[in-house]
């Protein structure tokens, strides 16, 4: 067998895995409070907007499940009188058979009449789009009509988040009687960090990727209907011994499931009797040189409840030759399931590559070669690569080809006895991120801004008494972007515990960690820094004070969406680099999806209906909306930024552009002459909805370049030519095959028409 | 370029710098903000620092309105920007397979204010003024502010005591091990207390002046 099935043929497998434990991925018997918990940390709720515990005099935790929803119930006694501050955190998970139920679930729980037990009075509250999983809201007092009730009820605030199948509720309250709330509570109990909280709660919760939806594409599935019920990998556990994978992960194994080059033999052969036409390996990419493998399907965490994609998959491959070998480390075969991008080299073993995998399984994989025999580790999540690192170096270590002992990483690095080693590094709570701060949308305003993101960051290996610590990271504000205080060591010096604080502005990516223990020797291990979408755009751009970002991407990169916007961006913004449009000061607002639709595009944009982006020739602004265009429309965020600019421009030549003052110079002439006499032309006037008279609206005709560009044209007392010259701007210069095509109509206006486009220098 | 002598060359330089100098990128806080046309009211305040080169942002200086940016120390930072009428002038908006014009209810922009000194975000002020009347002013600390690159002048945002989750039970000292310290506490809080009390004692019996007035005090 291949060595790249094991990343990659094992795609096939996945499939039939993922459906035979599908049925008990939607099945509402596994309601039990360590399923909730892990959508819902309990460390996470008992430090709800940083509450310390410790002021917490009295608290209840209850679960219930019901009909298929379970919520974890939190009830924090905070005051003097134990029982007079009421501090509610309530989340529930909803588990539907479908989507479509689903979201039925999520409009009946974010139904504010559906919440309210009393008079509504919905001056008082406000809904508003969270960009969470498929559809999200955040309702402020959704309950304040019960205040008649309940008078001192003064804050309260609902989070519905849907993702798949799966709908997410988070709701905190505080009832003080009409008394107050004490300032302690008061201080941190407020709509800013309330509402942080729920959002990053309920990120979380919906964070892992498609675990509920029935159209993605499924990861490695295990549980009570895994693969193969086996606990252990005998193949591979010389190299990955199971236990070292728990100390270094420091999470516990639910299951571990091996494949090898005899089982899949023996799969292929019972495919083969039953189905001798089965193509199930047919795309399986040959690696030659291959004698043996194995692979360690390794599973966190309990699991009797949903299936986990806290998992990574330990491997090995003896190759017959060195070169065969090096040939795997360097470049890891695709298939039609999964994509590998290198990223880079990786210092273990004699040679190592790190990869990114994309296609049917989402992660990273190390790959390290020791002589003749290579070491793989497959990982999801980006904190895990210091963790896969260890792993491999252990496994590396001196053999060469033979899986006999296990080197201790201590051998393997080199080091002498007093210097520290660092097997791992993750964070305490383990939801939490290391992330250059904590975002906070106001959503309001459209903008995110970031407070310090705090947390306990855990470094485990081995001599590591009178630690001090330090990054390499230096902050966009020129100062550094990571401060560690409280530095505690465990009894047995092989754990360090930190405050860490990472600032809003740290420098996203790798960054060095550098731990000196009291013998004053060091060690050093990677940490990634991550940044959100909105992050990304804002640094992106920061260089030009003309374009802004406003919404929330709020996912971490690399984020395709993101990707492709600012790519997008960059295409419009190369579009108007010239001397004419330079001249206007043009600055251009981009706004996020739902933020554009819900909020700001009717406060900028005159019109009701749906509006990719608007501009005005009183002022530089142009407004656009984060857009993705159905089929059949060019109407890209880059054609936008285009054709607002053409306004813009148009308007300055026209000596109406407010900002930038001018004198009307003789383009409008020179285009009107072009036009000639529209009435020759049997497709116009418009109809309402703009469209030609035969209803179609993308053919070219009689000069123009589809039927918006007429608009106004056979105005009786002031016809415009604005849409005329945007949008054959947005042709000539960003669409060349549709311009070689309408110049070739025989129509000579077109060609007129793009002349006076490059002589205005549009 | 090959100079005829090292005069020209310096006239080429003396000239030259300040160009150069004017040129280079500075410190900038970037203030966003909303006018309604309808209510003539500010708001949706929030701003970003960047570092960008002043001739990006000079031209747009022009209008009759004026923002400043000042501490107590003083202005620091004006820029003047224009309000547009939107009954004079229409707004197009463009749709994914249509358009139309009208006008809009908002109207949102970005003023630059160069940093020429560092602010402290709890002593800085915005305010908007027209004609010499103020129409907004607005703490720099109720502003939601991002910081996107800063050199030598930065909004110093407040410094809040941080808040950090419990440590994992690992490193925290047992409760066995915190009871020690506080019976070794007590014992020793115990001991100085004693010595304290003797040594008291002891000067209170040497120093004291007695407690019955001399016979022949005049109070008699």
């Amino acid at each position: 067998m291949k060595r790249n099935f094991i990343t990659i043929g094992i795609g096939a497998l996945v499939f039939i895995a993922f459906f035979m434990a599908t049925p008990a991925m939607i099945r509402a018997d596994e309601c039990t409070a360590d399923s909730i918990g892990n959508y819902f940390p309990r460390t996470s709720i008992e430090s709800f907007v940083g509450i310390p515990a410790a002021s917490i005099t009295g608290k209840g935790i209850n679960y219930s499940c019901n009909g298929g929803s379970l919520t974890y119930n939190f009830r924090l006694n905070i005051g003097d009188d134990g029982s007079y501050y009421k501090y509610k955190i309530y989340v529930a998970l909803f588990k539907e058979g479908y989507p479509t139920t689903a979201h039925n679930r999520y409009l009946e729980q974010s139904d504010i009449s559906y919440n309210s037990a009393g008079v509504i009075k919905s001056d008082q509250r406000t809904k508003v789009p969270l960009g969470i999983g498929d559809e999200s809201t955040l309702i402020t007092n959704p309950d304040y009509g019960n205040g008649a009730a309940n008078p001192g009820l003064v804050v309260d605030y609902l989070g519905v988040a849907r993702k798949g199948n799966a709908v997410f509720v988070v709701r905190a309250s505080v009832v003080p009687n009409g008394n107050g709330m004490p300032p302690s509570l008061a201080s941190k109990f407020n709509a800013s960090n309330v509402s942080q909280e729920i959002k990053y709660l309920l990120s979380q919760a919906a964070k892992e990727p498609d675990r509920y939806s029935q159209t993605a594409t499924p990861g490695p599935s295990v549980g009570r209907g895994g693969v193969s019920g086996a606990t252990s990998c005998p193949q591979t556990s010389p190299y990955f011994p199971l236990n070292r994978v728990e100390s270094i992960f420091g999470k516990k194994i639910g299951v571990a499931n091996e494949f090898s080059k005899g089982s899949i033999e023996k799969l292929k052969k019972i495919i083969g009797a039953i189905d001798p036409n089965n193509s199930l390996f047919s795309d399986e990419p040959v690696v030659p040189g291959t004698l043996d493998w194995a692979a360690c399907y390794i599973y966190f965490g309990s699991v009797s409840g949903q299936v986990s994609q806290d998992q990574i998959i330990t491997s090995f491959t003896k190759m017959d030759s060195v070169e065969n070998a090096h040939a795997m480390i360097a470049g890891l075969t695709t298939s039609q399931n999964a994509q590998a991008t290198l990223l880079g080299q990786e210092n273990i073993g004699d040679e190592g590559s790190l990869y990114k995998i994309t296609g049917n399984y989402i992660g990273y994989e190390i790959i390290v070669r020791k002589g003749v025999m290579t070491f793989a580790v497959i990982y999801v999540n980006l904190n895990d690569k210091v963790k896969a690192e260890a792993l491999l170096r252990m496994a590396a270590g001196d053999n060469q080809s033979s899986p006999t002992g296990q080197p201790s990483p201590s051998t393997s690095t080199k080091v002498t006895d007093l210097a520290p080693i660092i097997d791992s590094v993750s964070t305490s709570p383990t939801s939490a991120v290391l992330s250059a701060g904590k975002e906070f949308f106001h959503d309001q305003i459209g903008i995110v801004t970031f407070v310090d993101n705090n947390l306990i960051l855990v470094i485990k290996g081995k001599n590591l008494k009178g630690a001090t610590l330090k990054t390499d990271n230096i902050g966009l504000d020129g100062k550094s972007g990571i401060e560690f205080q409280g530095i505690r060591v465990s009894a047995d010096r092989t754990m360090v515990a930190a405050q860490t604080t990472i600032k809003p502005t740290a420098k996203e990516g790798d960054t060095i960690l550098t731990f000196t223990n009291s013998a004053g020797k060091s060690a050093t291990a990677k940490i990634d820094i991550l940044i959100t979408g909105t992050q990304y755009l804002q640094r992106k751009f920061a260089d030009n004070n003309n374009i802004r970002f406003f919404g929330d991407w709020p996912d971490y990169m690399p984020y395709q969406r993101v990707l492709n916007l600012e790519k997008s961006v960059k295409n419009g913004l190369q579009a108007i680099n010239k001397n004419t449009y330079n001249k206007l000061g043009i600055m251009i607002q981009i706004y996020e999806t739902n933020s554009w639709s819900n909020f700001q595009m009717a406060k900028y944009c005159p019109l009701s209906f749906m509006v990719v982006g608007c501009a005005s020739p009183a002022d530089r602004i142009i407004y656009i909306g984060e857009f993705t265009p159905p089929p059949g429309s060019n109407q890209t965020v880059e054609a936008t930024v285009l054709h607002e600019s053409a306004h813009k421009l148009h308007f300055y030549y026209e000596g109406s552009y407010i900002p930038v003052p001018s004198t009307a110079n003789s383009f409008d002439k020179e285009w009107k002459s072009v036009l000639g006499n529209l009435k020759s032309c049997s497709y116009l006037p418009l109809l309402k909805d703009n469209s030609w008279s035969d209803r179609t609206k993308r053919p070219f005709r009689c000069g123009f370049d589809w039927s918006y560009g007429a608009y106004r044209v056979q105005d009786l007392v002031l016809p415009k030519f604005y849409e005329d010259v945007a949008t054959l701007t947005e042709t000539s210069r960003l669409n060349p095959a549709r311009l070689n095509e309408i110049k070739a109509s025989g129509d000579p206006r077109y060609i007129q028409k793009t002349n006076l486009l490059d002589k205005y220098d549009f | 370029m090959i100079f005829k002598n090292f005069i020209s060359f310096y006239i080429v330089i003396l000239i030259a710098t300040p160009l150069f100098v004017f040129a280079s990128p500075q410190d900038y806080l970037f203030v966003s903000f909303d006018y309604n046309h309808t209510t003539n009211v500010f708001n949706n305040i929030s701003a970003d620092q960047r570092v960008v080169d002043p001739l990006s942002v000079a031209g747009q200086d022009v209008g009759d309105y004026i923002m400043t940016l000042e501490d107590s120390q003083g202005i620091i930072s004006q820029a003047k920007f224009f309000i547009p009428d939107p009954t004079k002038v229409e707004t197009e908006s463009l749709g994914n397979d249509a358009g139309a014009y009208g006008s809009p209810e908002y109207y949102s922009t970005t003023i630059g204010l160069a940093l020429t000194r560092p602010v402290h975000a709890d002593g800085g002020t915005l305010a908007v003024s027209h004609n010499g009347q103020i129409l907004l002013s607005q703490k720099l600390s109720d502003t939601p502010i991002i910081i996107l690159k800063s050199s030598s002048n930065s909004i110093i945002m407040p410094i809040t005591e941080p808040i950090f989750p419990p440590y994992p039970a690992d490193v925290v000292p047992s409760q066995g091990k915190i009871l020690l310290w506080i019976v070794l506490g007590i014992i020793g809080l115990a001991v100085v207390s004693t010595g304290v009390y003797l040594f008291i004692r002891k000067s209170r019996n040497s120093q004291l002046p007695p407690a019955v007035p001399p016979e022949d005090s005049s109070l008699q």
